[in-house]
């Protein structure tokens, strides 16, 4: 238990450093967090369940703080202090035992950072500059208090509201974009090219004399069958096989959309249904998140041998669309 | 010493190095302001060395002004690390050239002239074998000063491992 406070305590010290005095520390994490922001938080449209959406960045962010921070404390400060061990202890083992005044222990401390590179001596300086803020008629404090000796002192303040900006910064990137228009504009500079949809393709299953599948006594075979479209007009229609049967899937082919939110909102005309082979429970108008380089499919059912009059949009989140296309106006 | 019979190796003038030592330390703490000036520096050496487990063996040279060597090491040694004596030392000061003295007498006994001790074996770091407590260094130093600051400077480094 002792040691685990100690590795603790020390971990805080380390933290509350970087945070608080070292801007090639918060630098680093700031930029590591908005690159984790950038790559896994594709604003609802990732594979994963909503809460590794919107949270993934911040273990990742938490990771890398982490990481960052026992690496300075393994590597930048207990290496270098088990370098500079005396060839002799004069303290015979009872180092966590010694009390000094305050002003004693920033001598101390001013020694001590003199003993290692820049990264060790920042700290030190650091630590010595908490431990002058407690003040010189502060009474003697024993080895083992020191690190928490100034935590609770209100000079202590602003160096726990440097711990409390990384919390914010991730509650910043988590709301902000969501009911902004920041993350349409980043999206629009990191992605130039126009959004739209590029493909239909028609799945369905034709009664057909050559069997591929057997169902009963019903001989049923596959059609998988794009949509035929005059150039690049947004007016798709059905053809040959697909024309013949009254219901299917259609596979909706777009462009990437990254790290924004972008939606398919399908509606029907009389003659068809939507999301269900049954016409009764059918519907006419239904919306999908896309998912950023996938295929978005749904189920159709022609009810009457009127045109589908179906159009499917590309809508943002606040509802406007981007771009258009129709299936058999 | 009337009613106190003190140990033979402790009496003469091999506390001197102790007391000199000690009360440097006893005047950084109790009248830190009567200490001039040009020595203000050394007040946290003096103030923040941990003396608990510091033996001192040194005599005062007054030719040269510095510590001189002691007699009979061993029985001093032997002293310092006797069994139930809480706490050990971990460290004992002596002066620079006490390893010449200690070779001297070691002469001496082989020559068979006077009744001195024989040093105890001694390895190439200064460490001392002592009572079954593993070996007790030795640091050798001119003065007290140069002893607060030997002493200082290792206590700090072994501190940077614990703070």
């Amino acid at each position: 238990v002792r040691a685990l406070s100690g590795n603790l305590t020390a971990f805080l010290n380390v933290a509350l450093f970087l945070l608080s005095a070292s801007k090639a520390a918060w630098l680093f994490i700031g930029l590591a967090t908005l690159g984790a922001w950038w790559f896994l938080s594709d604003y609802y449209f990732a594979l994963w369940p909503w809460w590794m959406d919107r949270f993934a960045f911040i273990a990742c962010s938490f990771a890398i703080f982490f990481a960052v921070t026992e690496a300075v404390l393994w590597i930048g400060i207990r290496r270098p202090a088990r370098r500079c061990a005396p060839d002799f202890d004069s303290l015979g083992g009872s180092n966590r035992e010694l009390k000094l005044t305050p002003v004693n222990w920033c001598a101390t401390l001013d020694v001590i950072a003199c003993q290692g590179g820049r990264l060790w001596a920042a700290y030190w300086h650091w630590y010595c500059a908490r431990i002058k803020h407690l003040g010189f008629d502060h009474e003697p404090i024993c080895a083992n208090r020191l690190r928490t000796s100034w935590w609770f002192h209100p000079s202590a303040i602003p160096q726990w509201m440097t711990l409390g900006c990384l919390p914010a910064f991730w509650a910043l990137l988590l709301l902000a974009p969501l009911h902004t228009n920041v993350m349409e504009h980043i999206a629009d500079i990191a992605g130039p090219k126009p959004q739209e949809i590029f493909n239909v393709l028609c799945l369905t299953e034709l009664q057909d004399g050559a069997a591929t599948e057997s169902r009963g006594d019903i001989h049923l075979r596959a059609v998988s069958e794009p949509l035929t479209r005059e150039g690049s007009s947004s007016v798709y229609a059905r053809t040959d096989k697909c024309v013949r049967v009254p219901f299917g899937d259609f596979v909706v082919s777009s462009t990437r959309f990254p790290r924004v939110y972008r939606s398919l909102v399908v509606s029907c005309g009389q003659g068809c249904g939507l999301d269900s082979r049954d016409t009764d429970h059918a519907k006419k108008t239904m919306e999908m998140p896309v998912i950023p380089g996938q295929d978005l499919s749904f189920m159709w059912i022609q009810t009457t041998s009127d045109p589908l009059k179906m159009t499917i949009a590309l809508a943002r989140q606040d509802g406007s669309t981007l771009y258009k296309a129709a299936i058999e106006p | 010493m009337n009613g106190l019979e003190l140990p033979t190796p402790f009496h003469g003038d091999s506390h001197f190095g102790a007391v000199a030592i000690g009360l440097a330390q006893a005047v950084a703490l109790t009248s830190s302001s009567r200490i001039r000036s040009g020595a203000q520096a050394l007040l946290p050496i003096l103030q923040s060395t941990s003396l608990e487990r510091v033996a001192v063996s040194a005599a005062w040279n007054e030719q040269k002004c510095e510590f001189s060597p002691v007699g009979s090491m061993q029985s001093k040694l032997v002293g310092f690390c006797m069994p139930g004596l809480e706490p050990s030392p971990a460290i004992c000061v002596t002066a620079t050239d006490q390893d010449e003295q200690d070779e001297r007498e070691k002469k001496l006994n082989s020559a068979g002239e006077g009744k001195i001790e024989l040093p105890l074996p001694r390895n190439a770091e200064l460490n001392y074998p002592m009572n079954g407590r593993g070996l007790l260094r030795c640091l050798p130093v001119r003065d007290p000063i140069e002893a607060f600051h030997h002493l200082w400077e290792a206590q700090t480094r072994s501190l940077a491992r614990c703070l």
